[in-house]
């Protein structure tokens, strides 16, 4: 009895199984997703031949990011969820002109029609508000809306309070005080303290549909996004493709493309490989070995000047790198030509200066940190290390914007054995990078430093580096003078007048070497020959509002 | 037998909260925080020290891990911190993904090994068989991504013949057809050191087969070599079913790096993504449930390998 009882039971184990792979096997070929279902994501896709409605094309993004970014009102996946879906589903009440690549992005009126910066030391500013906007879910925007997002991220007590949006926006919304609606079409927004480029930091937080996530709430508003920008949200396979579609009813230029759809592609060797095989016509940030085979096979390879730096916080109380000198020598001892050059195959350029030279705050007059490893060996003579010294820095092992930290760093430790400098490299993962990076250098009274690429896009991110009360300083870097400066830019409403003062302490602080600067990335993609109208602008985010695919 | 499937069943309640106690420990180990893939890299310290208390990341460890289990006995895997999203929804998702993979990899590279390894077995000085031993110690020495990638460049790029990475072709209506062409190549990395180890271990069982006393009574006999080889097979499997089942395991460690490479969204890549941004909750679900998916299999290797094999089945007889 048991034996027959126990024969059953393993049929009807086998049994299970094979209902379990059958299951599997059918369901996944038939639906390969982990998709909620009523995402339907197949059922009207147009076919890809382009052969009705308009001839834009398919755009395929491989992006380098390595899930879908989340379709909040904050982007996921750092700026690349930013470049991709943020700025294209939503708007903030100003966003950048990248149309252009002449120059760096103005900051021009989006869901704003225009606004009034404070005058005479006030705090206050008012934003005229477009009458002519809807929401992808049809519904109307207005002051209330605006009122609502940001009560949705500043305010605790809101009902419709996000953690997750107020966590993704806190850098570019916690200089705001008070916000209040003045008329149907009216905001004022008031700073904490003096804040000039409030308009500036508004690009980055967009307007969601009140309604839509009234409707869904904070979490299944995800999967139901509202914005108000050029593409809007069709479908997604989580883990594999986000399709958006243009918004027909884009109050600026309606994209010409028929469907963007996104990918996220994290190795670029996967990337590289999906765009010789023709499965996606865009890659983002091919690695460096793989240019020469793209070019020879027809691709092209779009690189161009953006706010980013590639540069190591030093250690400014440590015992040599406090010497000025020591500082200068070690950025003469870079041969940043041949870096770019031979080792990362152009995707980079020289930094001698915070920013790259065309860049309002670029100055002229400041010490060129030119290849020059005997000036390097005699200024550290003269600060008294005529022999070298042993150092050490920190670096993240990969990571979106820190280009190719590991061979970048060994191509500078050669440069700085060459002035006896000899220097031990630390590779560590990301995000162990942060921790120990926040701890400033408690531990470490030897190490030279911290070195991963960063975008240097506003003020704000000039101010975290070199500001002394600024807690993104990490080198501790101190000059009242340079203090006094940023803080004068920040009280200034004139942008020539701010960018002449921010370009003054640049040369400060280039003088003074107060970090160590090495390349500016060129942000770097690859394009079927058949991606037409794309502009590379100044900037880490794109326009393809005019983007079209034959 | 059924006692001994209830006991072994009892056996993984101690067996998952180990594993929960232990993935909770190391999570807290590992450097970095999960605060910062939410926050801007310019956050003030108040900025984040509010998202860790949102986080319930600034409660006393103790206190994390008794909400952590109540939840999960309430059946709450909790929220993925970067990804907003609940995780046992992803991780199920994901699981599923993975299981076509290494169902389909693993049974292509059982077979390949069965056919091999009997074969090499039964003419061990063949030059067929020299050549099959270069291709099973070459799979298993291979690390697969580089074999992943020789293949991508092989019949994707060069030839273009199969799909790069994915599980589906964007801009084209999704089908059956264009699923499996997109599994080809990774269920084949993934089944490459299966092929290597299986085929030694059936080798070697069926050559010691085939020096049995009962084999060679059936070769007196007159028996042709095909029933003798029904014969053999039959004693032979058990053993090597065990040691597949067992490969699961592997498999499915194998597959990490091979779904990261193929951008296959199994479960591989989602822990790997979530280990990379400190994402504590799908890292606790993810390991529980492979430990869970693995003690199961197990268990159903030991009962299968009982079935199939009366003397087993005589042992288990009495209970544990």
């Amino acid at each position: 009895m048991k034996y027959i009882l126990s024969k059953k039971l393993g049929v009807l184990l086998i049994v299970a199984i094979l209902i379990f792979i059958v299951g599997c096997t059918n369901d996944g070929g038939a639906n390969p997703s982990a998709s909620v279902p009523e995402v339907d994501s197949k059922s009207d896709t147009k076919n890809d031949s382009g052969s009705d409605a308009k001839k834009g094309g398919t755009l395929i993004i491989g992006m380098t990011a390595a899930g879908l970014p989340a379709l909040d009102t904050h982007s996921t996946q750092g700026q690349e969820g930013y470049r991709f879906v943020g700025f294209q589903v939503y708007d903030g009440l100003t966003r950048f002109d990248l149309t252009q690549g002449e120059r760096e992005p103005d900051v021009v009126p989006a869901l704003a029609k225009s606004w009034e910066a404070p005058k005479d030391g006030g705090v206050t500013w008012t934003f005229h508000l477009r009458d002519d906007v809807d929401f992808h879910d049809g519904t109307h925007f207005n002051a209330d809306a605006v009122i609502f997002n940001l009560e949705r991220v500043l305010n605790q007590e809101f009902e419709y309070y996000s953690p997750q949006s107020s966590a993704g926006v806190s850098s570019n919304a916690q200089f705001i005080e008070s916000y209040e609606k003045i008329d149907e079409y009216t905001i004022t927004i008031t700073t904490k303290e003096p804040w000039s480029i409030a308009h500036v930091n508004l690009a980055w937080v967009f307007m969601g549909s009140p309604d839509a996530i009234k409707k869904y709430g904070n979490e299944e508003y995800l999967e139901h996004p509202a914005g108000t920008g050029p593409f809007k949200f069709e479908s997604k396979i989580d883990g594999q493709e986000l399709v958006l579609v243009p918004n027909e009813d884009y109050y600026g230029e309606v994209p010409k493309l028929d469907k963007l759809i996104l990918k996220p592609m994290p190795e670029p060797s996967t990337r590289v490989a999906a765009l010789l095989a023709k499965e996606i016509n865009w890659a983002e940030a091919p690695a460096p070995d793989s240019v020469a085979r793209l070019k020879s096979d027809g691709y092209e390879i779009i690189t161009g000047v953006y706010p980013h730096i590639w540069r190591a916080y030093l250690n400014e109380v440590s015992e040599p790198i406090k010497d000025v000198r020591v500082r200068q020598a070690l950025n003469y001892a870079i041969d940043r030509e041949s870096m770019v050059n031979d080792l990362i195959g152009g995707l980079g350029t020289p930094s001698t200066q915070y920013v790259y030279e065309g860049h309002p705050w670029f100055n002229e007059d400041a010490i060129d940190y030119s290849y020059d490893p005997d000036k390097a060996k005699q200024l550290l003579a003269e600060a008294g290390y005529p022999d070298g010294f042993d150092t050490r820095i920190i670096i993240p092992a990969s990571g979106s914007g820190h280009m190719w930290p590991i061979p970048m760093t060994q191509f500078i430790q050669q440069n700085f054995a060459d002035i006896g400098v000899n220097l031990k490299i630390d590779v560590v993962e990301w995000p162990t990078f942060q921790q120990l990076s926040r701890a400033d250098f408690v531990d470490d009274r030897d190490a030279l430093g911290y070195a991963h690429g960063t975008p240097t896009v506003t003020m704000r991110n000039f101010r975290s580096t070199f500001h002394s009360q600024d807690s993104g300083n990490r080198g501790k870097y101190i000059n009242p003078k340079v203090d006094e400066l940023i803080d004068q830019a920040f009280a200034s409403y004139d942008d020539d007048e701010r960018n002449g003062l921010i370009k003054e302490a640049s040369k400060i602080v280039t003088d003074e070497a107060a970090i160590l600067f090495v390349v500016h990335d060129l942000n770097s993609r690859a394009l079927a020959t058949n991606v037409k109208g794309f502009v590379q602008p100044q900037s880490w985010f794109i326009d393809l509002n005019s983007v079209t695919v034959e | 037998m059924l006692n001994y499937i209830m006991y072994r069943l009892l056996l993984m309640i101690p067996i998952l909260i180990g594993v929960t106690l232990v993935v909770f420990v190391f999570n807290q180990l590992i450097p970095g925080d999960p605060v910062d893939f939410l926050v801007d890299i310019d956050a003030t310290e108040e900025e984040r020290a509010w998202v860790r208390n949102y986080l319930g990341l600034d409660e006393p460890l103790f206190t994390q891990y008794y909400i952590w289990m109540s939840n999960l006995l309430h059946g709450d895997f909790g929220v993925s911190v970067t990804k907003q999203a609940d995780v046992l929804y992803l991780l199920l998702g994901a699981l599923k993904n993975t299981a076509i993979l290494i169902l389909v990899g693993g049974a292509m590279a059982f077979l390949i090994a069965l056919i091999i390894g009997i074969f090499s077995a039964l003419y061990p000085s063949s030059i067929a068989t020299s050549m099959a031993n270069i291709l099973g110690i070459s799979t298993v020495s291979i690390p697969n991504f580089w074999a992943a990638l020789m293949l991508i460049g092989l019949f994707s790029v060069t030839l273009g013949w199969l799909p790069t990475s994915g599980m589906i072709t964007s801009g084209k209506e999704s089908s059956t057809a264009d699923f499996l062409m997109h599994l080809v190549l990774p269920a084949t990395v993934v089944g490459l050191t299966t092929i290597g180890t299986m085929t030694r271990i059936i080798r070697s069982t069926f050559v010691d087969l085939l020096k049995q006393d009962f084999v060679l009574t059936l070769r007196a006999k007159g028996q042709g070599q095909g029933n003798i080889l029904m014969h053999v097979f039959k004693n032979g499997l058990p053993p090597v079913l065990v040691i597949a089942g067992l490969e699961i395991g592997s498999l499915l460690g194998g597959s990490v790096i091979t779904e990261s490479i193929f951008n296959w969204p199994g479960i591989g890549k989602v822990l790997y993504d979530a280990i990379s941004q400190r994402d504590y909750p799908v890292i606790q679900g993810g390991i529980l449930i492979t430990s869970f998916m693995f003690v199961t299999v197990n268990l159903i290797v030991d009962v299968v390998h009982g079935f199939v094999d009366p003397r087993i089945r005589k042992s288990l007889k009495g209970g544990a």
